[in-house]
């Protein structure tokens, strides 16, 4: 064990207390970068584009409180929550019936395997010339693409599990849609939850990633249209905004998920 | 020997192919039904993709892609690796950056990106940030999660055996971590092309990105289809190597199903 500070073999304090407490160093890390960042703002080392972090918190504050920030957000928090909520659906869906059932996995395999890695991104183009750049092609692009990471973690949790439930629930006489959804929706939770988390994260870069062609009332297309038009203020508002609807959905979707997990041994999910 | 049933592994995979020969007739069954140019059948977007292929500007624009994606990787990979190494074995580290690592991941860095352009410029050196940006939180989580799944035992003996440091971290630590690093390369690489692919759109004429946008532009769905089909080449080809890759350098986790 390297001893923080030189000398003190038998009682190091220091380090015992930040041990025990290891909130205190990331928080004073955060603040010493924070700080650091504010001091090379006034002293004018840094370029204009830069703004000091209590500049960005006024302007944050002051756009948020106007409704310039809240409305757009609401367009963005909307369409990528919908995405995700049918992408991640179908996907917990059809994983599940996919890890049930041999032959209809079997169907889904290789096409899964050839399509994942496309990113879906590159068809949004080819989508908008159908449906234009409406909320229904971002929101299929967002679906389609949140819908891989739950379908393969859907399968992989549902293969996974103990096959004596299914025997004792097949004993017990239970039906198949039974088993299905009180057997082997519950055992494969865990697992379609770490890929739920995952698809949020891909419906949020979605998000933003879509707004960036074609004109959209979101996040993404209003920071756009602040850096094009070089208002720095505006671009970090909604920087800021952005990360946080992605900090409170992922928040929040870790608290439904030690809701749901609640009766497990182990409650909270393993990190992606 | 007959009588005997083939090993599933030997069997043709009949059913997977009919999977893929169903999606591709439920395709030309839908672009017939259309027949509308925006949906074009098969046979035209195979035509574009061997006109793309024969086309060197065209490879030039996936070398392109392909350059700068695997820099960016490259350049995450090497950061997550020191870093998550260093949190995963120090506290003092971990208990400075995985708080904030842990908080920053479900940010979408992409609306870092004006940002990156105004401090790097709209060529390539900013969508090789962007995409070092993205990938290295992935690769973070998993790099400190291997750097933690050294057995005890392992280390206790290599110190017992008077193994440096570097030693230590080469023939004991590595190792150790080696499956976790592969598979946060697995989940990095789809985030790779993505976040090359949106970049391209915006920066400079260069990349597949930039081919879709341009296809888009004079109304050419088969261009766009043709260079999606490119991508997820590259992404399968890309994963399958890695699959390899674990199967040759972790020959000790044999049977381990990805």
């Amino acid at each position: 064990m390297r001893a923080a500070a030189p000398g003190g073999d038998d009682t190091r304090p220091l380090e015992d207390f930040l041990r025990a407490h290891p909130g205190v160093v990331s928080l004073a890390f955060v603040l010493g970068l924070l700080a650091l960042w504010e001091g090379a703002a006034a002293a004018r080392w840094l370029p204009t584009y830069i703004l000091a972090p209590t500049a960005i918190a006024r302007e944050f504050w002051v756009m948020t409180t106007d409704g310039g920030l809240l409305v757009p957000a609401a367009h963005s928090l909307r369409r990528a929550l919908a995405g995700f909520a049918i992408g991640g659906s179908l996907g917990v869906l059809l994983g599940l019936l996919a890890g049930a059932s041999k032959p209809f996995r079997d169907l889904f395999d290789l096409n899964q395997a050839f399509t994942h890695p496309v990113p879906k991104i590159a068809l949004f183009p080819a989508v908008a010339l159908v449906l234009g750049f409406t909320d229904s092609a971002r929101i299929l692009i967002i679906s389609v693409s949140a819908f891989y990471p739950a379908y393969l973690n859907a399968l992989n949790g549902a293969l996974g599990v103990n096959p004596r439930l299914f025997w004792v629930a097949r004993n017990a006489g239970a039906s198949k849609l039974r088993v299905f959804f009180q057997v082997l929706l519950p055992a494969s939770l865990p697992r379609a939850l770490v890929g739920l988390r995952i698809s949020l994260m891909v419906a949020f870069v979605l998000m933003v990633a879509t707004e960036v062609l074609g004109h959209s009332n979101g996040l993404g297309a209003q920071l756009m249209r602040a850096y094009r038009e070089g208002e720095y203020g505006a671009m970090y508002a909604g920087i800021v905004a952005v990360a946080a609807c992605g900090v409170l959905a992922n928040a929040a979707l870790q608290w439904a998920t030690r809701r749901l997990l609640a009766w497990q041994a182990h409650a909270g999910v393993p990190h992606a | 020997m007959p009588g005997f049933p083939m090993p599933e592994a030997l069997r043709p995979p009949w059913l997977k192919l009919a999977g893929v020969a169903l999606a591709l007739a439920l395709w030309q069954a839908g672009a017939m039904l259309a027949n509308h140019r925006m949906v074009p059948d098969l046979p035209a977007i195979g035509a574009h993709l061997l006109d793309d292929l024969a086309d060197p500007e065209f490879r030039s624009h996936v070398l392109s892609t392909l350059m700068h994606g695997l820099l960016g990787l490259a350049i995450a990979f090497t950061a997550a690796l020191v870093a998550g190494l260093a949190a995963a074995r120090h506290w003092l580290v971990d208990a400075a950056i995985h708080p904030l690592v842990t908080w920053c991941y479900p940010i979408p860095k992409l609306a870092l990106y004006p940002l990156v352009i105004l401090l790097l410029g709209l060529g390539w050196e900013s969508r090789v940030a962007q995409v070092a940006l993205e990938c290295f939180f992935p690769l973070f989580v998993q790099c400190h999660a291997g750097g933690r799944a050294v057995a005890r035992r392992m280390e206790w003996l290599a110190r017992n055996a008077q193994a440096g440091r570097w030693h230590r971290l080469r023939d004991v630590i590595l190792p150790s971590a080696l499956p976790f690093v592969l598979t946060g390369l697995r989940v990095a690489l789809p985030v790779m092309l993505i976040v090359t692919t949106v970049t391209e759109f915006i920066g400079d004429s260069q990349g597949l990105g930039h081919v879709i946008v341009r296809a888009a532009s004079y109304f050419d769905t088969a261009g766009v289809l043709s260079v999606a089909v490119v991508l997820g080449a590259l992404g399968f080809a890309g994963d399958r190597l890695i699959v390899l890759a674990r199967a040759r350098l972790v020959f000790w986790e044999r049977g381990v199903e990805l």
